[in-house]
């Protein structure tokens, strides 16, 4: 710019050459510039990417080195893992609680270990080789420079050599180094090696470890668990005291603070009652039995849930229990008995309505005053029990008896000569619909002749709701039992499993044998008994159907209850609300009631009651021929009608052949 | 003329320069970014592994040791853990398996037989309860393995073993904090410091032990020790400097 500025002509001369001058400087300047800046780019490059490649490369160490760790703290038995480091790396390598950390060139890099390793922090500079080893019987994870070696000679404890069970001597040593070799501890060789000798179990038991004018010492060794050494370890003996059993010591209570009065030896009191060692097969949940060992701990003597049965008047040890109709507030009543829930008075158990007349209504569980779980056929209502439950809901009108149709039917298994499954066949069997039995009608009684009761009933948990008897899968055609067996078994029914088996030897699965399981029923009992109970109710046969839904492999029963709008409020059940006209399907089995368009199911082979098939009591059908099933129930895709074998189904019970739409 | 167009085009081949210099500068910055993002990501797979294994085989953890021959068997766990687990770890990862650097929840779903087809069974989960949000969070996984719950001689179903594992800046912070405090209560340290990087405000509940991550929804995660902890109000790098006086853990910022 100073440049087209023009004066005289010397000036101009001047200016010329200085014109000159100044573009070239600038030219050279601008180079020079330049190349600094792509100079300094190009360093800036370098050294970012050398210093991310130094980090990636010491995380991916650290990454190996961890990862290798949770490997073997994952190993399920004794291993060692050999992990070699890269060569050429400066580092510092430290292992410590749940971190594996990499220091190099005043950086850090660290990584996490998910396993734990119970061992000391270690640090190794530039280490070419790791080797990683757990020992199974303390879970310890050791990591030692070097490869994996188990030398008897060196001076060196390797740990290696107890995954390989031999001792290397220098690991048999008072000094504390992590590792406790089983192989190298020997009762009575006065060497006590003080890392096998901890708190936590690691199969071994040290008795060197034991010193007398040390006790207690702070570490009450789980492995010592039923070992006699001839010395109470006192850790052991305040830990495990006053209820709290664990770690059993034989060796206590300490002899010394044994005494013997009138031929009895009393440990004197001290405040602890020592429950380290227990009568197991006498110890109940609630009453621990210490056993006998010839001294009456006077700290146990009084316990009213400690039985020390060398103490003469145990409190614990009488059994005591509240008479009939005594309160049981102090002990639990005696066998035979069972407390009222509102009083907690005790009354014969044989009974079922034994609390009522004590002027308050207890009825089922959740209710004021209802009982716990597993007492239906105790459940006080107006129908059970007027004399405590004084308003009656106008709920029971009588019972209806039905039909004369009682029976169900069952899909039997078909198997070919070389015993596989080719299909199923129908087998009716009479007397299982029973109306106004009653069972049934006590059934109602405890649940106020109510359908939201009784629908609360089949959607509970057990033992309020129905149970599953996995045993009635054998020969479960030739089975089929009354619907009153089906309800009286589960009123009784107290255990909490939702599936027992209720033939003893029999093949349930999971399920174990349960004498009271013996007629819970399965699908079909349940399916049946639900409509017996709901018909006894009150229900129109036409609104209330037993169904049949056969897979390819399964065969499932449950029950299907129109939802009416002009039933009275006692058999409108709550599901149906915003369902009227529609299904509902009612599964004690599997314990819901839902509408039946949000369930899965396949084919419905048949709908049936105490009037018979759905058709006759529909009255649109002539008496020889019927439908099998409401048209209007939608099937599924993969629906096969074949499988349910129509011609057998209605010539048995009705010498007629269904009409299949 | 000549001597004009060189004005104009030697400052833009200067200008040009630096430009292609920036670009090549980004996108090394780029590539490297996505190198570390991988190998978080590496990162993540290795410990979602490391934790199924952990907790399958580890006797600390769910492994079932038979009272027979004192051995743990491979990927079979024992029900009285699982149990135990299920109601001890609601809310947080037992230390037998726990990773300073990520969050995990674990489910175990058992398979069983009914009606001749194979069912879910019951349903177990344990873990932490809540992760990083928005943009605290950065990564997460679902991996699984199978394994076999064993109920008694007689029972032993099949199963999976599921982990949600998260990645995220609530997860980073409370693990060291959880590696301090250890340090602290083993006498190992009596002080310490190291930085941390948070995009939301962070506060310390001492009645519930949680440490939070106050996005739009709060996360919290329990922490192992308790803490008299300087909330940090807003989002940014800190230095967070540690001691520990008569059991508390005193963190400032």
């Amino acid at each position: 710019m100073l440049l087209l500025k023009e004066t005289n002509g010397n000036e101009n001369k001047n200016k010329k050459g200085s014109v000159v001058i100044s573009e070239t400087l600038l030219e050279a300047v601008g180079v020079i510039i330049s190349f600094i800046i792509i100079v300094l780019v190009i360093q800036l490059v370098f050294q970012q990417q050398t210093a991310v490649t130094y980090e990636s490369a010491y995380e991916s160490v650290a990454r190996d080195v961890s990862t290798a760790i949770d490997r073997a703290s994952a190993a399920a038995g004794s291993i060692f893992i050999e992990q070699p480091l890269p060569k050429g790396f400066q580092l510092n390598l430290t292992i410590d609680y749940k971190i594996v950390l990499i220091e190099y060139g005043g950086h850090a890099v660290r990584k996490s270990t998910v396993g734990m390793t119970y061992t000391s922090p270690k640090s190794y500079t530039n280490p070419s080789i790791l080797c990683i080893i757990k020992t199974a019987n303390d879970r310890r994870v050791y990591v030692a420079n070097g490869v994996c070696k188990c030398d008897l000679r060196d001076a060196t404890c390797d740990p290696v050599c107890s995954v390989q069970s031999k001792c290397d001597p220098v690991c048999k040593s008072s000094v504390v180094d992590d590792v406790c070799n089983p192989y190298c501890v020997k009762v009575g060789d006065g060497i006590c090696d003080p890392d096998c000798y901890r708190n936590v179990s690691d199969s071994v038991y040290d008795t060197d470890c034991v010193d007398p004018s040390n006790n207690p010492d702070s570490v009450c060794d789980p492995d010592s668990n039923n070992i006699k050494d001839g010395m109470c370890d006192k850790d052991c003996y305040t830990t495990y005291s006053n209820g709290n059993t664990g770690v059993c010591d034989p060796d206590c209570p300490p002899s010394d603070q044994v005494t013997e009065v009138d031929g009895v030896k009393y440990k004197q009191a001290d405040g602890i009652c020592y429950t380290g060692c227990i009568n197991e097969t006498a110890t109940k949940p609630n009453k621990i039995t210490l056993p006998k060992d010839g001294v009456c701990d006077l700290d146990c003597k009084d316990s009213a849930n400690i039985c020390d049965p060398d103490c003469p008047d145990s409190e614990a040890c009488q059994n005591k229990c509240t008479k009939e109709n005594e309160k049981a507030d102090m002990y639990s009543c005696c066998e035979g008995l069972i407390a009222c829930p509102s009083d907690n008075i005790c009354k014969k158990l044989s009974d079922p309505m034994s609390c009522c007349g004590n002027g308050i209504c207890e009825g089922r569980p959740g209710t004021t005053n209802g009982w716990g779980p597993g007492n239906k056929t105790r459940w006080e209502t107006f129908y059970t029990c007027s004399q405590d439950c004084k308003n009656d809901p106008g709920t029971k009108i009588g019972c209806q008896s039905g039909g004369s149709f009682t029976k169900s039917v069952c899909y039997m298994n078909v198997f070919d000569a070389q015993g596989n499954f080719i299909g199923f066949t129908p087998v009716w069997r009479d007397n299982i619909f029973q109306l106004c039995n009653d069972e049934i009608q006590k059934f109602l009684d405890r649940r106020n002749w109510d359908i939201k009761e009784l629908i609360k009933t089949w959607t509970d948990r057990v033992p309020e709701s129905w149970a599953w008897d996995i045993a009635r899968y054998q020969d479960a055609c030739n089975r089929m039992q009354s619907a009153s067996l089906t309800v009286s078994t589960n009123e009784n029914y107290t255990n909490n499993a939702p599936r027992c088996c209720g033939i003893q030897g029999a093949a349930c699965e999971d399920a174990s044998y349960l004498s009271e399981c013996n007629g819970v029923g399965f699908c079909i009992d349940h399916s049946t008994a639900v409509l017996s109970i709901l018909r006894t109710l009150g229900v129109p046969a036409k609104n209330v159907y037993s169904v049949f839904d056969l897979t390819q492999n399964s065969a499932h029963a449950w029950l299907l209850l129109k939802c009416d709008p002009n039933e009275p409020e006692n058999r409108k059940p709550v599901e149906c609300e915003g369902n009227w006209g529609n299904w509902l399907s009612i599964d004690a089995t599997n314990h819901y009631v839902v509408p039946l368009n949000s369930i899965q199911y396949t084919t419905i082979c048949l709908m049936w009651n105490d009037q018979g098939l759905y058709a006759q009591n529909d009255g649109k059908i002539d008496a020889t021929r019927g439908y099998a099933y409401d048209t209007n129930i939608p099937k599924t895709s993969s629906a096969d009608p074949s499988l349910c074998m129509y011609n057998e189904l209605c010539k048995q019970p009705f010498g007629i052949d269904c009409v299949v739409p | 003329m000549k001597g004009q167009l060189s004005y104009i085009i030697k400052p833009l081949s200067l200008v040009m320069t630096i430009v292609l210099l920036l670009i090549l500068y980004n996108s090394i910055q780029s590539f490297g970014n996505r190198e570390r993002q991988a190998q978080q990501g590496l990162d993540l797979v290795a410990d979602a592994t490391n934790i199924l294994l952990v907790l399958a085989n580890s006797e600390d953890c769910l492994a079932y040791r038979s009272t027979v021959t004192e051995g743990l068997y491979a990927n079979i766990v024992d029900i009285t853990k699982l149990n135990y687990f299920a109601a001890k770890y609601a809310n947080y990862e037992p230390e037998c398996a726990r990773s300073l650097d990520f969050g995990w929840r674990v489910t175990v779903i058992e398979f069983k037989r009914s009606s001749g087809a194979t069912v879910e069974g019951s349903k177990w989960s344990f873990g932490a309860s809540q992760f990083s949000r928005d943009a605290a969070f950065r990564n997460s996984l679902d991996f699984s393995i199978p394994i076999a719950v064993r109920y008694s001689d007689k029972l032993t179903r099949t199963g999976t073993l599921q982990v949600h594992l998260v990645d995220g800046e609530l997860e980073k912070i409370s693990g060291m904090l959880d590696w301090y405090c250890e340090m602290f209560k083993t006498n190992r340290l009596s002080k310490g410091s190291f930085q941390i990087m948070t995009s939301y405000p962070l506060s310390y509940n001492a009645a519930q032990g949680q440490l939070c991550s106050m996005s739009k929804e709060n996360s919290c995660r329990k922490m192992s020790c308790a803490m008299d902890f300087e909330k940090i109000k807003s989002a940014g790098q800190y230095n967070l400097k540690l001691s520990y006086v008569d059991g508390v853990m005193v963190v400032n910022s």
